[in-house]
């Protein structure tokens, strides 16, 4: 007896002890790898998505490369790359090649992360003392960043690098500049554009030269295209993808927005949230119509790409990102189109990649890092843009005989013009996050899992923003 | 008392590397979240002191209620589940049936993976369009699940996910404790006549109390600070319906880069556990003195 429960004691103190370590039945909070990269899968524009893709049309004046010298100790660079799945292949390729030919005695370590592991761990990193001497980022996000003190004015390495305003389109050009100091250089645009599915299109008795172009045309293709052929009440092909969650379903409904004539997603001192409007509340409404009303659209649908892909939905509308995937698919025939003009006038949201130096305090590898974007950007524009699907900022690759071939990039180049981009705030991440809980992303998903009326859902993005604007 | 000091001195020396990680990475900054709670901190600039200033904008934070709510939701589904289905395999597994030491090995085995591994193979699993569940769903004539995509599935699908992954803890307690229970006890209360339902009701149950406190409190505290499952599986969402209080506690501080204010959640979240805790150990010690 004594024995038995001696041994019980020591078996439970044993397990105890265990318990102790491993933090018991549920898992505490250990380190975890984050999750898969959530930008939209990004484009490899693979050979045959890139007709004639590494043939560069007249590259814009290369700067004046300098002269072979003897390179002993190259100077190492890091890079971090927030490029998601397809285009960041295009982009390690790039590297690669800089790598292996550049005579500018510079050596580039690329790092590859999701954009929003990159956002935190730049400031995190900076903080360190670890931060990157280049990295990828979005238009709208600069004006954070700067205020951060992370980002470097870059005007004079610029210059002597051979950038110049009238070789690159005027609004990231000039969209690159905060504070009257230039702290980016451009690397591509992408707008979104409305992708069909050629075959759908035939199957449905519709004319694939004449995709629609208004809000109307667009519900009555979607309408066509979906086809419940067993009459289960479940159709196996849908009008047009959506989703619920994640960046682009909010996106979808600012471009929405923004074809409201003189609508805006803040006020004009960027105080406050000025979309809970009739504008906005019509637009988010118009979505919601998609899936419940016309039921054209799929509801609960996660992965909008991926449907398109498999013939699940026949319309889609995302950025330029998409071709690599859709590339790959066999039998995949698809054409593009400008974003359907809705309301009032044409509008789309975009979200221009540039690339930033973030200071490390070390002069000499910011301006080997400016070497290697001028290699990137001046020398090869024509290669990120045949390769990753993304609109050139070099006016020299945009106005060449070779882009204007690259007949699915020029629905993207015709909504150059009505580009719309988030507006700069401070609080960029906090507002425009596309995590699930960023207060647009529960706007969407509480409209179309029809958990709230689009009024409701409006209303509680606006006091959530409206409370961070406000914060300190 | 110093030979006893001297007796002791080599093992402190073996717990020595495990209490200089302990205190660097857990009890320093476990004490610090007091004062950054009190500031405005970005991690950049320097620290402001705010008072108490972030616990009073949380009480208005529409999305720290709704944190709340998801957490004892959480929690009190995990700990039913895990307490109550824990005893249930540990009473079957000590039968004295064929393949039971199989069966032990199955029930652990899930519990050796990390709990992000562990996440990402049942983010798979739940998946609408590839999943495995949905896919012999479909198999069967029924309608796909949105598991983790629906507002009302997604916490009960994370809660079904942590009970596969960490039952075998429970069990193996609840199996150590009913090896324990001395047989005589048993065959008392078989030769005054009882069924297996009251041989359980009236010996077995009251004798595993303790333990079932025990691991009560255990669940209990470990799944009010749920993050991993939230984290790898559906990030909060959909409508912030699996947002828990230490998921919050992770997205204002690095997402939106609010120290104070995240540090001011971790306080409150603290004080939660440290009061249920209390009162489990209260009733555990009532429950010790009826015995």
């Amino acid at each position: 007896m004594y024995h038995k429960s001696s041994k019980l004691a020591y078996l439970l103190s044993a397990l105890v002890v265990l318990a102790l370590l491993l933090g018991a039945c549920a898992p505490a909070a250990t380190e975890v790898p984050k999750p898969a990269a959530t930008e939209p899968p990004a484009p490899a524009a693979t050979e045959e998505a890139a007709p004639a893709a590494t043939e560069p049309p007249a590259p814009a004046q290369p700067a004046e490369t300098q002269p072979a010298e003897e390179c002993t100790e190259p100077v190492g660079i890091t890079y971090w790359d927030g490029l998601g799945a397809p285009d960041n292949v295009p982009m390690g390729e790039l590297v690669k090649m800089y790598n292996e030919t550049n005579t500018d005695c510079v050596q580039v370590e690329e790092i590859v992360l999701d954009w929003g592991t990159l956002y935190t761990k730049l400031i995190l990193d900076f903080k360190a003392g670890n931060a990157p001497d280049v990295s990828t980022m979005h238009m709208p996000s600069l004006l954070q960043y700067v205020s951060l003190g992370i980002l470097k004015p870059i005007d004079e390495l610029a210059a002597k690098y051979g950038f110049k305003g009238e070789d690159i389109a005027e609004v990231v050009w000039d969209g690159a500049v905060i504070d009257g100091k230039r702290v980016a250089i451009p690397l591509d645009m992408h707008p979104f554009a409305l992708y069909y599915n050629v075959k759908a299109f035939e199957a449905a008795g519709l004319d694939p030269d004449k995709p629609p172009t208004t809000g109307e045309e667009f519900i009555e293709y979607a309408k066509k295209l979906t086809v419940d052929a067993d009459g289960d009440g479940t159709p196996e092909q849908y009008g047009t993808g959506l989703g619920y969650s994640g960046g682009n379903p909010f996106r979808v409904w600012m471009s929405l927005l923004w074809q409201h004539a003189g609508q805006e997603v803040l006020n004009e001192d960027h105080t406050k949230a000025a979309f809970n409007t009739p504008a906005g509340i019509e637009s988010l409404q118009w979505l919601y119509d998609l899936v419940y009303t016309h039921k054209v659209s799929p509801p609960g649908e996660s992965d909008p790409d991926d449907d398109f892909m498999k013939g699940i939905v026949a319309m889609n509308i995302t950025g330029p990102w998409a071709m690599g995937d859709y590339n790959k698919i066999e039998g995949l025939e698809y054409r593009t189109v400008p974003f359907p003009v809705v309301y009032d006038e044409m509008a789309v949201w975009d979200h221009p990649h540039m690339l930033v130096f973030p200071d490390s305090g070390d002069e000499a590898k910011t301006e080997a890092a400016m070497k290697f974007v001028r290699w990137m950007v001046q020398d090869n524009n024509w290669f990120w843009t045949s390769h990753s699907g993304h609109q050139p900022v070099v006016k020299a690759v945009q106005e060449s005989e070779e882009f204007k071939a690259l007949e699915n990039w020029q629905a993207f180049t015709k909504s150059l013009p009505y580009s719309n981009y988030y507006p700069q705030v401070v609080k960029s991440s906090e507002v425009f996050g596309r995590e699930p809980t960023s207060p647009f992303v529960i706007m969407m998903e509480s409209v179309m899992l029809d958990q709230a009326t689009p009024e409701e859902a409006i209303a509680t993005a606006e006091e959530s923003i409206n409370e961070i604007l406000a914060a300190p | 008392m110093k030979p006893r000091y001297k007796a002791s001195r080599g093992a402190y020396l073996f717990i020595l590397p495990y209490f200089v990680l302990f205190f660097a990475f857990f009890l320093i900054p476990a004490l610090l979240i007091f004062p950054v709670s009190l500031t405005r901190w970005n991690l950049l600039d320097s620290p402001q002191f705010v008072w108490f200033e972030n616990y009073i904008n949380l009480f208005d934070d529409q999305y720290f209620w709704k944190a709340v709510k998801n957490t004892f939701y959480y929690t009190i589904l995990v700990t039913i589940l895990l307490v109550g289905l824990g005893l249930f395999l540990a009473l079957l597994l000590n039968q004295k049936l064929r393949g039971r030491v199989v069966g032990r090995i199955f029930v652990i085995m899930p519990y050796v993976i990390s709990s992000a591994v562990a996440g990402v193979i049942w983010k798979w699993m739940y998946n609408q369009n590839f999943g495995i569940i949905n896919s012999y769903l479909r198999a069967l004539g029924l309608q796909p699940l949105g598991f983790l995509t629906d507002v009302d599935q997604a916490m009960p699908s994370l809660v079904f996910m942590n009970a596969w992954w960490s039952v075998g803890f429970n069990t193996i307690i609840y199996l150590a404790a009913l090896q324990g229970i001395p047989e005589e006890l048993f065959q008392a209360a078989q030769v005054d006549g009882a069924n297996p339902w009251q041989a359980f009701r009236y010996v077995t149950w009251p004798l595993l109390r303790p333990i079932t406190l025990y691991v009560t409190v255990l669940c209990f505290a470990n799944s009010f600070q749920m993050f991993d499952e939230a984290y790898m599986m559906t990030q909060g969402g959909p409508v912030a319906s699996t947002v828990t209080l230490v998921y919050k506690t992770y997205t204002t501080a690095f997402e939106a880069f609010r120290f104070g204010d995240a540090a001011a959640i971790s306080v409150i979240t603290m004080t939660f556990i440290a009061m249920i805790t209390f009162i489990q150990f209260r009733m555990a010690r009532r429950g010790a003195f009826e015995q």
